[in-house]
């Protein structure tokens, strides 16, 4: 299908942006576009505004600031693959990127567009919450900062305001020393992954989280605190990853249900612990 | 809407309704049906074209997103009446059969080659392809084809 009649704008700046927005309801941000247009050709999505940020200046930089990485919320998924300071500074990120959809929708696909459109099964949202990144929020009213562990609250849906504008994401830098994996699985690449895991280790402490099993992406807490400074030892991460697994509420969808999603799970966990953790 | 952009090389004023789709621009307006439109949801690859030098899902951009771009489609590959190092390549090697898809693919792997990012080993070119749908090849013979071009 194509999609409806909608009245476009493309605004210069963050401001002017921010100032249509809270014109009233029924606009929404085309950002890379890469959910927002099928869903305006399946007809999922009728805006009388849409308001394309394309056009604002300097909302793609990615600059190195004190121990931590400022990532703009236009910065291509693409371009994120090709910068430098993100495999030094986050190498989690940095595996995480390939599996996100393919060369021709990373090419447009951005950051903050992925994390706004909050899709359970998404890499950034998982990487953003597994690493402990802030995100900015911008409206006429002010700006305000919020966890990337407080933005999801379930499915498509987050904290942000109708009338707010991810301006930036923060990501504290990896640790020296830190040992990262990612893996996920989907039915092909580039498919929703039906579960994914993204894992930082290091001398100070263990970072394990689950996208695609449940509504948002979860740390998994338990299993982090446990484990941190501990060897792998097999029977251990075993019971541990059962014990996390249970206090999760697998996602069911019709086509993959929660007993092969939690298998998943676990056995994905098990293979990024494997990676992570010393012998 | 106006958008001045320029298309395989030739500078383009028109006008398009904000919800015109840049594959329908293409197609329906500037009457380049090279490019094709199958799933419309970005899934299939068959409207890549080049947007500024990277492979674009022409169905998940607005014409009008396109003002001051410069667009390249699988009309420009072919200028002069030769067919490009990969479309021969593709011919040479039974890469299409029915051809829906092959203008897509032609104009992801012409944007990899043209940055350099086109992959020499078999993992990487399936990777690469993983993002294009053909229903007729069973894919090897495209691999074929990118693999010895990539040589």
């Amino acid at each position: 299908m194509k999609p409806p009649s909608f009245a476009y704008a493309r605004p210069g700046t963050v401001a002017e942006a921010a100032g249509l927005l809270a014109q009233g309801d029924g606009a929404v941000l085309l950002a890379g576009g890469q959910s927002l247009m099928p869903m305006l050709n399946l007809r999922l999505a009728a805006p009388d505004t849409v308001i394309d940020i394309n056009g604002i200046a300097g909302l793609a930089d990615v600059r190195r600031d004190d121990g931590r990485l400022r990532i703009g919320a236009m910065a291509r998924q693409a371009a994120l693959m090709r910068t430098p300071a993100v495999g030094e500074a986050l190498p989690l990120l940095a595996l995480a990127l390939p599996h996100i959809g393919h060369p021709q929708t990373r090419s447009r696909g951005t950051i903050g567009g992925s994390l706004c459109h909050a899709d359970p099964a998404a890499e950034l949202a998982l990487v953003a919450v597994a690493a402990d990144a802030v995100l900015t929020l911008l409206s006429s009213a002010g700006t305000r900062t919020v966890p990337a562990r407080a933005f999801f609250l379930h499915a498509m849906e987050t904290v942000r305001a109708a009338d707010e504008i991810l301006t930036e994401i923060t990501f504290p830098a990896s640790r020296p020393g830190a040992r990262c994996a990612f893996r996920e699985l989907a039915r092909r690449h580039g498919d929703f992954a039906i579960a994914a895991v993204a894992a930082e280790w290091s001398p100070e402490g263990l970072t394990i989280a689950v996208g695609g099993l449940e509504a948002t992406p979860r740390v998994c807490a338990h299993l982090s605190r446990e484990l941190a400074g501990r060897p792998f030892e097999q029977a251990a991460v075993v019971r541990l990853i059962d014990e996390e697994l249970a206090q999760t509420e697998p996602l069911e969808d019709g086509v993959i249900g929660p007993d092969y999603r939690l298998q998943l799970a676990r056995v994905l966990l098990n293979d990024c612990l494997a990676e992570v953790l010393p012998p | 809407m106006k958008l001045t952009c320029t298309v395989n090389g030739l500078r383009i004023e028109a006008t398009a309704e904000p919800r015109l789709l840049l594959v329908d621009f293409l197609r329906h307006q500037l009457r380049l049906t090279a490019t094709h439109v199958g799933c419309e949801i970005g899934v299939c690859g068959a409207c890549t074209v080049i947007v500024d030098d990277e492979p674009v899902r022409s169905c998940l951009m607005l014409a009008v997103q396109a003002d001051g771009c410069r667009i390249e489609t699988a009309e420009s590959l072919a200028a002069g009446g030769e067919l490009s190092p990969m479309q021969a390549s593709l011919h040479a090697h039974h890469g299409l059969q029915c051809g829906f898809c092959t203008p897509g693919i032609l104009m992801t792997l012409e944007a990899l080659a043209r940055s350099g990012q086109l992959p020499g080993d078999e993992d990487g070119v399936r990777h690469v392809l993983g993002g294009h749908v053909c229903r007729c090849t069973g894919y090897q013979h495209i691999v074929d084809a990118v693999l010895a071009q990539a040589r």
